[in-house]
């Protein structure tokens, strides 16, 4: 205790220098579940949760019903005829259904999208306010596991990092340190998204020879990472040079407002392959993956 | 029968601020859509920690505020083990230069440990993120800046209002202890 007293602060010192070479010459984006230590305080902090969790569920209620209840008459005539429209909609839909089926019979493919999912609730966005993340109602009791991806009506939401028992985080595709592999909906021309540092996200390690234009739909590949094929990522916004006057930096408009998901679904896609591709390559894994492709290109 | 004594109550009382804190800040702030609500309150208390609370004591609770914040967030593991580190040091610093009564000593003590977790987080990015961002995301932090600068000086108050009743109950406790033996 003494000793603490006498040198604590130099001690101090010393290991906050340190510990920044540590952090950047490591793996700065690596995620893992909660420690022994970060359980323990969760744990801990429980009630102080419920707590929170009952307010601001109470007040959104509150607020939304008075809301819903201004116009609600509006809202209702609307829906009706929204309803008529949905109804003729659908049924031209079906028979395009059985064409697909048929089409899909006739060439022997397997049925791809057969997904399960469970909706939650969104309870809080990251403290941080420049990572991006949020917490769901729905964990490890609803069979939901690290890796599963969150999509939202618009489309594609994040990849759930870490689940507890009755929640867990989702990793926002706009984090900076979050990738998706993606393809352009036009021209099926496949590419990475990254999150990024403002509120555009960057399509990057695009196919050589890929013509991407200003207004081009970019959705998910399916063929990595945790969801199908054909869901919304976003809509190219611009494209610029870098001062070299080689590379292209694509920015793509999110899909989804983020800050506006209240609810989600998590799609509890059971990919054997991916959990075995993110047990070996680590979290980077769908990065490591596309980047051990020959023939890439960045911008 | 067994009764906490007041330092217990004190040490258990700020570890629930901490996490007040912390729950305010990612589910009311967090959840907020404008920029100008993204007040970093557990930068405040952990510059508060660091100048009012003894070195041992203060490295327990950052270490706690620590694991809280990192249980909400999408940060690399150990970010705010290192930024909360840093803070200490720095305000214990700036604590050791300036008058901590001058209200021109707090802001720039709080504008000195905001900018640091900008530059700390700033560098974790990729090397391509930070050439092409780099402009954005200062677009993007300076409402949180400024807004968190400009109520930091009231929630420093606030804190050591609640802290220092809690810790004046400590003291008598203690006192009374000592008139007792």
């Amino acid at each position: 205790m003494l000793l603490f007293r006498k040198y604590g602060f130099a001690l101090l010192v010393l290991s906050a220098v340190l510990f920044p070479f540590a952090f950047y010459s490591s793996d700065v984006a690596a995620r893992r579940d909660l420690s022994f230590v970060e359980k323990l305080v969760y744990t801990a902090s429980r009630p102080v949760e419920l707590v929170f969790n009952l307010m601001v569920h109470q007040s959104g209620n509150l607020v939304r019903s008075y809301v819903d209840l201004r116009g609600a008459r509006e809202e209702a005539d609307k829906l009706r005829v929204e309803n008529a429209k949905l109804s003729v909609k659908m049924q031209m839909l079906q028979e395009v259904e059985k064409e697909n089926e048929r089409l899909q019979k006739l060439l022997n493919f397997v049925r791809q999208v057969n997904l399960k999912f469970v909706s939650g609730q969104v309870q809080s966005g990251d403290p941080s306010f420049l990572y991006r993340a949020i917490r769901l109602n729905r964990g490890e009791s609803e069979g939901v596991q690290p890796g599963m991806g969150v999509v939202a009506s618009e489309g594609a939401v994040g990849v759930v990092m870490r689940t507890m028992s009755g929640s867990s985080d989702v990793l926002l595709l706009n984090d900076p340190n979050s990738n998706l592999d993606v393809i352009v909906a036009r021209n099926r021309r496949r590419g990475m998204l990254e999150g990024s540092a403002g509120q555009t996200m960057l399509f990057k390690y695009a196919d050589r020879g890929s013509r991407v234009l200003v207004g081009d739909e970019i959705v998910t590949s399916g063929l990595t990472g945790p969801f199908p094929r054909g869901i919304a990522v976003g809509k190219v916004a611009r494209i610029r040079l870098e001062s070299d006057g080689v590379t292209q930096v694509i920015e793509v408009e999110p899909a989804v407002n983020f800050a506006e998901v209240s609810e989600a679904l998590i799609l509890l896609r059971n990919s054997r392959e991916v959990d075995v591709i993110r047990k070996l390559g680590g979290v980077d894994w769908m990065k490591k993956l596309v980047e051990s492709v020959p023939g890439r290109s960045g911008g | 029968m067994f009764r906490f004594r007041a330092w217990q109550v004190h040490a258990g009382m700020m570890i629930l601020l901490a996490m007040t804190v912390v729950y305010l800040q990612a589910y009311v702030f967090g959840r907020m859509q404008s920029p100008w609500m993204q007040i970093d309150l557990a930068s405040v208390l952990v510059v508060y920690i660091a100048v009012e609370h003894l070195l041992l004591g203060a490295v327990v609770r950052i270490f706690i505020l620590a694991a809280l914040m990192h249980m909400f967030s999408g940060a690399p593991d150990g970010f705010y083990l290192m930024y909360n580190l840093l803070a200490l040091v720095l305000a214990n610093v700036f604590a050791r230069f300036f008058a901590l009564h001058k209200l021109s000593s707090q802001f720039l003590i709080f504008a000195g440990v905001f900018l640091l977790k900008f530059v700390l987080i700033y560098g974790s990015f990729s090397k391509a993120q930070r050439i092409v961002d780099v402009w954005s995301f200062v677009a993007r932090v300076s409402p949180g800046f400024l807004v968190t600068t400009i109520f930091s000086v009231p929630f420093f108050a606030l804190f050591s209002q609640i802290d220092g009743f809690f810790d004046a109950s400590s003291r008598r406790d203690h006192r009374q202890e000592l008139v007792e033996s």
